[in-house]
């Protein structure tokens, strides 16, 4: 099989009818074919939520892990074996609510993770709870009694203060410009982030406001100034803006890590090391 | 008539430098052949608050921290008066003459006052107290000085000469002291016998880092907790040389799930921690059953629950690790009682998990992690790791039914063999389902591994008559408590013996059930340091017998005479 068709697996998406994961998923196979990978060579780590399902649509490996834990996960799989591409796929409570905490050490370590978040601003699996990102204007069918009380949470300005080295906002309802963004992600060395508005059909129908208001930065922009970039990303503006916000191209961990430490050949044996512990 | 060993407690409050004195005495005394054992106990603050290092030193085996000190030198009065009750009888107290004034003693005590502070004074090294104590304990047993010096120039070496130098004096000034008094030495231990070959001086973390190391673990990832850090910290030195990566993760969440990950990927993978971290491990040790990943996770026990006491010793863990999160999740679970266990346990838990596919924790606790005694050097020829099963072109499904419930393995990067791997349950290929004959099928293949894994398994010890009359069934650290506490016992006359368990999960019923029903045995003892009597109602679910639990909860491990006793008043209450 030729063309981005060859990453697909045989299972039929369980997404309802008119879910922005479709355009995701689309997206993704053809970045990773744009790239000229094989599936065998990437590895997609998911969280839980009606993302959790996406490596199963794949002819990737995949690891389908528990609730906020993907980049622990990937990490581990990134460090054991380097040579793989490895992505992570979350929801935005799955990333920005119970697997927060760990945005913040992806980005200090730097590992060459390219990190996806299918933000549909609500929990969908659940049947339409606020998540993290629901605002006033994308708010979700079955919120609080009370009403959204909590303010919505900007993840392209938390991962640039972050100093995540690679931030971007992508758009499901626009796979095109996705799909470059993603393979511009993945060939980024370090970890990266792309928070993809991905509209939820069913409790949060967001597409004709999305849509409306969605619009690439233009080719005048410099992601690599980081206080413009935090600026840019908290602006008052109509628009929601699609594309890369921040880069900071820096070491990754493992070339640190490699950096760091002479390797012994052969390693010492148990015999050898012993020898520290012996009294004479 | 000399001792066949001794019990020497340093106490004083934490950053005077008593482990540091008290492990280059441990070191003279295995330069001169003897046997070690070790104790310690401190607060969970850096500096201030009472602690204490213990060593028992002798002929070869000395297999506990023993009973009541034979010697305690005391830096403060606030640790002689919390200490000086514990002296054997006619046991000597080292003082500080210094700080400690008008020390009257009780009736059989020996007293020895020495100016710590102004010997140290003496030298320009103030710091140095803990030396003039070495000294003079030295002198107070018959440690040659010259070996003690070894000690100190080995210890410090990487401090430049004026230190060394500095540390020395103290310790002679210490030492003179003590000779001119003519009254040294108050103890001689007995010769330690012909030199024993191949014996190696190791603690408990050690012996478990090395044995990580000797099965090719190639990925630690673990959160700083005490008193599981040391384990990370020994990793940390020892694994990156040879290739292998040790990280700090956010977390222990974080920490296992990069394991995890690794083991995914294919490397051998580990983690460490205690009590605090080890409840947030639970979802994830699930995910690792269900999804069928090898991992060793090292659980060093610490008094609980919540925070408790950090760094104070407890089995507490038990029902967790077998237990422990939701759903049923098999695992196996190992428990070290010696520290040739932590290493070969260690080793045995890597196999395991590689071969059985599944997390394999190791029930430490504090007091065997932090514990320094001699072993003989561990064995290469002892070491065998099976390579995972490995899927290959036209294997069945990742999750494919076997008679073993072990299914081949691919690893990211083999060609044409993607899957996912996954919480949720799933088919024999891996796709989700909630088949509710799959569900049956898959959860009984995932036990049916645990079963099988009985066979590879360390079958309990046993120790004692062979003929009991009072049984008594251990796990973990108390080993040589119990060993030594069971050879009390048969000095007195009770037919006692032991039998002590390696394996906790799956465990070895068909010997226990064998054990407990000798016709010799009238009662059945388990001791062990938690509240509730974990194993005892582990061994009572599965064979219907509940035995005497002997439990102690006080952060502290059982002395041998503990055990003696309990033996003796169940012995004494079955004749009445």
């Amino acid at each position: 099989m030729k063309g981005p068709e060859r990453m697909r697996s045989d299972l039929e998406p369980i997404w309802c009818h008119g879910c922005g994961n479709y355009g995701i998923l689309r997206a993704f196979c053809k970045a990773l074919d744009s790239l000229g990978l094989d599936p065998y060579e990437v590895v997609v780590v998911s969280g839980i939520g009606c993302s959790g399902r996406f490596p199963g649509f794949l002819k990737t490996y995949g690891f389908h892990v528990v609730h906020g834990r993907v980049l622990p996960v990937a990490t581990g799989i990134k460090l054991a074996n380097p040579s793989l591409t490895v992505v992570g796929v979350s929801g935005d409570g799955d990333a920005f609510a119970i697997g927060g905490n760990h945005i913040i050490h992806a980005a200090r370590r730097n590992v060459d993770i390219t990190y996806l978040v299918f933000d549909n601003s609500t929990y969908a699996q659940t049947r339409g709870q606020a998540s993290p990102t629901s605002d006033e204007e994308r708010f979700p069918r079955h919120a609080l009694p009370y009403g959204l009380i909590e303010m919505p949470f900007n993840p392209i300005a938390v991962a640039i203060a972050y100093d995540v080295s690679f931030v971007a906002r992508g758009f499901s309802g626009d796979p095109e410009f996705l799909s470059d963004l993603i393979a511009e992600a993945i060939k980024h060395k370090g970890f990266s982030l792309i928070d993809i508005i991905s509209p939820c059909i069913t409790f949060n129908n967001t597409w004709d406001m999305v849509r409306r208001r969605a619009e690439r930065i233009g080719p005048e922009y410099d992601p690599t100034d980081r206080v413009k970039a935090f600026e840019f990303a908290t602006a008052r503006t109509d628009k929601i803006y699609m594309g890369i916000f921040y880069v900071n191209e820096r070491p990754t961990l493992e070339k640190k890590l490699k950096m760091a430490v002479r390797r012994m050949e052969p390693p010492p044996s148990l015999k050898e090391m012993m020898k520290g512990f012996e009294v004479s | 008539m000399p001792t066949r060993d001794i019990v020497i407690r340093l106490a004083a409050g934490t950053g005077e430098g008593i482990q540091v004195a008290g492990e280059i005495l441990a070191v003279s005394a295995v330069r001169i052949g003897w046997d070690i054992f070790t104790f310690r106990t401190y607060p969970a603050e850096i500096r201030g608050g009472p602690s204490y290092f213990q060593l028992r030193l002798g002929r070869i085996p000395i297999l506990s921290q023993g009973g009541d000190p034979d010697i305690i030198v005391v830096f403060d009065e606030d640790s002689y008066r919390a200490h000086s009750h514990h002296l054997k009888p006619g046991g000597l107290i080292i003082y500080d003459s210094d700080s400690i004034s008008g020390i009257k003693g009780m009736p059989g005590m020996k007293l020895l006052g020495v100016p710590f502070s102004s010997l140290a004074n003496k030298v320009g090294f103030p710091r140095a107290r803990n030396m003039v104590a070495l000294g003079a304990l030295a002198a107070a047993f018959g440690i040659p000085i010259d070996k003690l010096e070894l000690g100190i120039k080995e210890r410090f070496a990487d401090r430049g000469e004026d230190v060394v130098g500095k540390n020395v004096a103290a310790s002679r000034l210490g030492f003179s002291f003590v000779m001119e008094g003519g009254e040294a030495p108050f103890y001689s231990v007995s010769p330690p016998g012909p030199k024993v070959e191949d014996r190696i001086l190791i603690t408990g973390y050690q012996a478990i880092a090395l044995g990580a190391y000797a099965a090719g673990c190639n990925f630690f990832a673990a959160y700083p907790i005490t008193p599981a850090t040391p384990i990370m910290e020994e990793l940390s030195r020892i694994l990156p040389p040879s290739g292998g990566v040790v990280l700090q993760m956010e977390d222990e969440i974080s920490a296992i799930g990069a394991a995890i990950g690794a083991s995914y990927a294919g490397a051998r993978a580990m983690t460490a921690t205690s009590g605090p971290g080890f409840s947030l491990m639970m979802e994830m040790i699930g995910l690792a059953s269900m999804a069928e990943i090898p991992l060793v996770i090292v659980d060093a026990q610490r008094a609980g629950p919540s925070t408790g006491m950090p760094t104070k010793t407890e089995q507490s863990d038990l029902n967790t690790a077998i237990y422990g999160g939701h759903g049923e999740a098999p695992r196996i679970v190992l428990a070290p009682g010696t520290i040739a266990d932590c290493f070969y346990i260690t080793v045995k838990a890597f196999a395991l998990a590689e071969k059985y596919q599944m997390p394999v924790i190791i029930l430490a606790d504090m007091a065997i992690v932090q514990r320094m005694t001699t072993v003989p050097a561990f064995r290469e020829e002892r070491i065998q790791i099976p390579e995972r099963i490995r899927a290959r072109p036209g294997s069945p499904g990742r999750y494919a039914m076997t008679d073993s419930g072990i299914s081949p393995m691919p690893i990211p990067g083999d060609k044409g063999l993607s899957y996912v791997a996954t919480g949720l349950e799933h088919d024999e290929r891996g796709h989700p389902s909630y088949d509710p004959a799959v569900h049956e099928a898959m959860t009984s293949k995932r036990f049916r591994k645990l079963r099988m894994a009985l066979d590879d398994l360390i079958p309990p010890v046993r120790y004692g008559a062979l003929d009991p009359e009072i049984g008594i069934i251990g796990w973990g650290s108390t080993e040589g408590a119990i060993r030594e506490g069971v050879e009390m016992a048969l000095n007195y006359g009770i037919k006692a013996s032991s039998l002590h368990i390696k394996s906790l999960n799956p465990i070895h019923i068909h010997e226990i059930r064998r054990y407990i029903s000798q016709p010799s045995l009238k009662a059945l003892i388990v001791p062990e340091l938690n509240f509730t009597g974990q194993l005892a109602d582990f061994i009572e679910s599965k064979v219907g017998i509940a035995p005497i639990k002997f439990t102690k909860v006080q952060g502290l491990p059982f002395s041998p005479q503990e055990i003696f006793e309990e033996t003796k008043r169940i012995y004494e209450e079955m004749r009445l």
